[in-house]
Parts: structure tokens; sequence; C-alpha cells
């Protein structure tokens, strides 16, 4: 945000600085444009060191080139998310909603969680294009206002969900992203239009395997490659692909992807590229670093510890999953009360058949009542009652099943980069004498 | 540095440090997390190139093997970071003895 006035302050200060000058611009026209905050004590402190960085940094750290276009700042993308959302890395920028503050139906924007690769673009829309390109009869670049009167456009509720998202229940942790035992999902209402009608129209080629998308976000350093990802062509030309320009009727936020975004929804989130300006249809999956040394999982269960395999897959749909969204953890209630319970539940490519709860610690489920279904990749909201007959610490367990009979273990399967966390998920409460 | 804020208590230090310098802010979160890093040769090698894009606390929060961190920095290399050999080795050797298992 305040990167055009990082030089000029620096000028004031004469040549002398130029070495400063430099540290300031990589910090304060990058860091500091980006970095949410820490505490104003430690950034007292930390002043009077200001002078001694350059004197060691500058040979190991020369001063990076300018970006190469605007970025949001994280306070501004802060000061738009509701203050129960919580930073868990600053650079990137990711931020976590906990289960209990995601009783809404429907996800609003200011509570879908934040996964940043890279930095967040400061896009417009006047002049943003799409490309569509590789393995099609006909390459196309469209506007946004030509894509969206080419093609019909469509309301999808979906899950959103990192591949990352409970992360700290796998013990060891992984690395990356420490996202809480819940959040790090959300299901809002996405609209845009088909991939499909996109690829139908450009004509996709019958060599055609998969088909990539690249986002216009961008690193610190100009040696970032860009984060790109490819799903499987039957995954693009599923109905409920989108290419997506708006939340529950609201132009994406920026650090939501602005102007334009894919939607894969029940995926992984990493496949739902931020940012889009490029389509390529391909013979093979993407070869890059996303798709090489992250979101994959080892082909075979290994040891919790253990090194990635050779022989690793591709993370793609989520597995069946649910949480307990109320009450929240350590309510207290007394003998007697009725307690609502409720949640979400949710399965990837698959449907909901099922969400039982137990009360022991899983020695007996009963099951909670349902809502009817919405949209095939929209979370199914449950409900449950409980009336407590004695007072102390009581354990409430949801335990969902999909379609095709698959339930939620007790704890996932461990791998090295911490994915698909789907462990059933537990809220205890406090029973006090009426 | 502390467990991650409330949004509501990074707004409220934000109109606090925008009247401050623009110097204080990048080198108060640079601080923050050099104070993170266990002392000890390659520390610095470590805060400069790594800190480059993000936070160190995606390193001490874990612990690898050598082998894993070396994954770990090659894959880095691929994204980007200008880390040579020699500087390669000395923050594996770095990272292992600090952060390993």
């Amino acid at each position: 945000m305040e990167r055009d006035d990082a030089p000029n302050e620096d000028q004031q200060q004469g040549q002398k600085n130029i070495i400063t000058r430099r540290t300031f611009i990589k910090s304060a026209g990058r860091l500091g444009a980006i970095l949410a905050v820490g505490s104003a004590a430690i950034a007292l402190d930390a002043t009077a060191q200001t002078a001694q960085t350059p004197a060691s940094a500058p040979s190991a750290a020369p001063a990076a080139p300018p970006l190469p276009g605007p970025i949001v700042a994280n306070a501004a993308v802060i000061a738009e998310k509701d203050p129960v959302m919580k930073v868990l890395t600053e650079r990137p920028l990711t931020a976590n909603v906990t289960a209990e503050n995601l009783n809404d139906a429907v996800t609003p924007a200011n509570r879908l969680f934040i996964r940043n690769n890279l930095l967040t673009p400061d896009l417009q829309a006047a002049g943003h294009t799409l490309t569509i390109k590789g393995l099609v009869v006909k390459q196309m670049t469209l506007t946004l206002d030509e894509l969206k009167s080419s093609f019909p456009s469509v309301t999808v509720q979906g899950m959103l969900e990192c591949a990352g998202s409970g992360r700290t229940s796998f013990s060891p942790l992984p690395k990356g992203t420490p996202w809480s035992p819940t959040g790090g999902y959300g299901c809002p209402r996405w609209t845009g239009v088909r991939l499909r009608d996109i690829l139908k129209a450009a004509g996709v080629k019958p060599s055609a395997v998969h088909v990539a998308f690249f986002g216009a976000d961008f690193g610190e350093l100009p040696t970032a490659p860009p984060v790109a990802r490819s799903i499987p062509v039957s995954k693009a030309m599923e109905p409920n692909t989108l290419v997506a320009w708006a939340i529950n009727g609201e132009p994406l936020p920026k650090v939501h992807g602005f102007p334009l975004r894919m939607m894969v929804p029940g995926w992984v989130g990493s496949a739902s590229t931020k940012w889009l300006v490029g389509i390529d249809v391909l013979d093979a999956p993407f070869k890059g670093t996303y798709m090489d040394d992250s979101y994959r999982v080892p082909a075979y269960p290994v040891a919790p510890g253990e090194r990635m395999p050779k022989e690793s897959v591709s993370t793609e749909a989520w597995p069946v999953k649910s949480v307990i969204t109320a009450p929240a953890p350590n309510a207290r209630f007394k003998i007697g009360d009725s307690i609502a319970v409720a949640g979400k539940a949710w399965a990837g490519d698959t449907s909901i058949a099922k969400v039982e709860i137990s009360l022991d610690e899983g020695a007996t489920w009963k099951p909670a009542a349902l809502a009817k279904p919405g949209d095939k990749y929209a979370w199914r909201l449950f409900t449950h009652t409980v009336r407590p007959r004695r007072q102390g610490y009581m354990t409430i367990l949801a335990r969902a099943t999909d379609s095709k009979g698959n339930v939620q273990p007790i704890v996932s399967t461990w791998n090295p980069l911490g994915y698909f966390w789907n462990g059933i998920h537990r809220v205890g409460v406090s029973i006090e004498k009426a | 540095m502390k467990r991650p804020k409330a949004f509501r208590t990074t707004a409220s230090l934000i109109l606090l440090l925008a009247a401050g310098s623009l110097l204080i802010v990048p080198l108060a979160a640079g601080q923050q997390q050099a104070e993170k890093l266990v002392d000890g040769p390659g520390a610095d090698l470590v805060r400069t190139k790594c800190a480059l894009c993000h936070d160190l606390g995606n390193i001490t929060r874990i612990r690898q093997t050598r082998e894993e961190w070396a994954d770990t920095v090659q894959t880095m290399i691929k994204r980007g970071a200008p880390i040579t050999p020699a500087e390669m080795a000395g923050i594996v050797d770095y990272l292992t003895k600090h952060y390993g298992k």
C-alpha cells in the first residue's frame, strides 16, 4: 500500500542511505505492504536495530526488482474480514475460521478462509481477459463481458477446502500451513459460467487429458514460478466446475480471486485457481512444482513421520467429513437443558448418506437429522437434540458416512504433507446442576 | 511469536502503526521472526534467504530429518529461492541441527 511512498522518503535521506533504501524497498515495499503487523511494542524495539541490518545483509540479500504489478496489502484484506478470523501465517497470507464460527448455511465471504501461495494481486475488472489455449480447435481470449454474455450464468453452492485443512490434528505435525483441527473450508454460493461450456466453444481435441489453470498472482521474487495446477478433463467437464466471478451474489473479494477464479467444488482448494487468466488444455497433467512437490499423498500408507515415497498420487476429491458447528467448545449447560447440536457434512465427489452422534466416545451412535440435500457439492446440514441427565463434562462426536459407504475415521491416515484430515470431530461441553 | 492473533487485534494495531514510520512495520515483523530462530551457524543464512518469501514459523513449528530438510530446500529453490549449492548445505546443516528429528 505504501510502495509508492517508500522511495520518496528515502530520497530525502540522501545517497548515503542507498543500502538502507534497497533494504527498505525490499522490506517496506514488499514485506511491509503485505505484512499484517506484529505487536506495537516489538515494532518500536526493532527500530533501534534498524541501522545494523544493512551492514550484514547486502551481500546475501540483493535488492529485488519491483513487483510486476500492484498488490493488496494484508491489512486491507483483513479489514474486509470478520474479526472471528485468525491469521495463521502472514507470508504467504493464510487465515482460518473454526467450526463454531461456521454456523451459516451459506458461508459469508467475510468468513471464507484465506490461503494464498504468493501475494494478493490488485487486479481490475476492466481489461481483464481469459485465454484458452492448448489442445483446442480454436484458441480464444475473452474479456469478462464476453465471458458473461457468451455462456449461460449458473450459481452453485459448493465446498472450497484447502487440502491441508485440519493439518494440526496430525501427529507428528507435517510441514505446511498450520490449519487448526477445524477450519480451512467454506461453502459459499458461486456464480459464473461452466468451464465445459467454454471448452466446448473452444473445441477440445481428443488427445486432451488434463486442463491447467493459471492465475495472475506473483511472488516477491521474480524467480517464483506461477502457482499452476491441472485437473482431469472429466472433472473439467463436470457441470459444477465453474469459471466464477461472484460469491454470494457479490463480486469476488480481491483476496479470493477478483475478478475471476476457478471453482472446482469438492476437490482440494488448490484446483480452484484464483485470479484466473489462462486455461491450457494438455495431453498430460501439468508439470510444475505445485503438481510435483505439493498436493500429493503417498500411493500407500506410510508410518507417521516417514518421508514421501516415490510412489505418490495427486490430491483430488476430499473424502467424507463432518464438523459440529454448535454447541461451541466448552459451552455450559444445565441438566435437563435441550442442547441443539448442529453441523455440516460433505463428501467430495460423493454425497452424504448419514450422520451419527455419539455421547460415549463412539461406543454407541444415534442418527442425526439431515436437512434436504442442496447442490451436489454443497455441505449437508445436520441437527440433533441432546438432553443431558448428569453433571460433568460431556463430549459430543459426529461421524458421517457417504453414499459409497465410506465412514469418517477416528484418526486420518498420516501422510507427509498433512492432507485430507477428516477424523471424527468432537466438541466438549460442561453440564452443571439445574 | 505468539499464537495467531485475531483480526480485531491486528486491525487496531494497523491504525496505531500507520501513524508511525513506514520503516517500522516490516522490520518489526522481520525482527519478530528473527527472534524465533535458534542462534547458530547458518541462522543468518536462513533469516536472509528463507524469510525472503515466507514466515520463519513455517520452519520452526516442524521437525524434519536431514533428507526431508534437503527435500524442502530443494523445493524452495524450484519455487524461486536464490540459494546456491553451498548455501543450501549450510541451510540444511542448520535446520537439521536445530529443527531435526
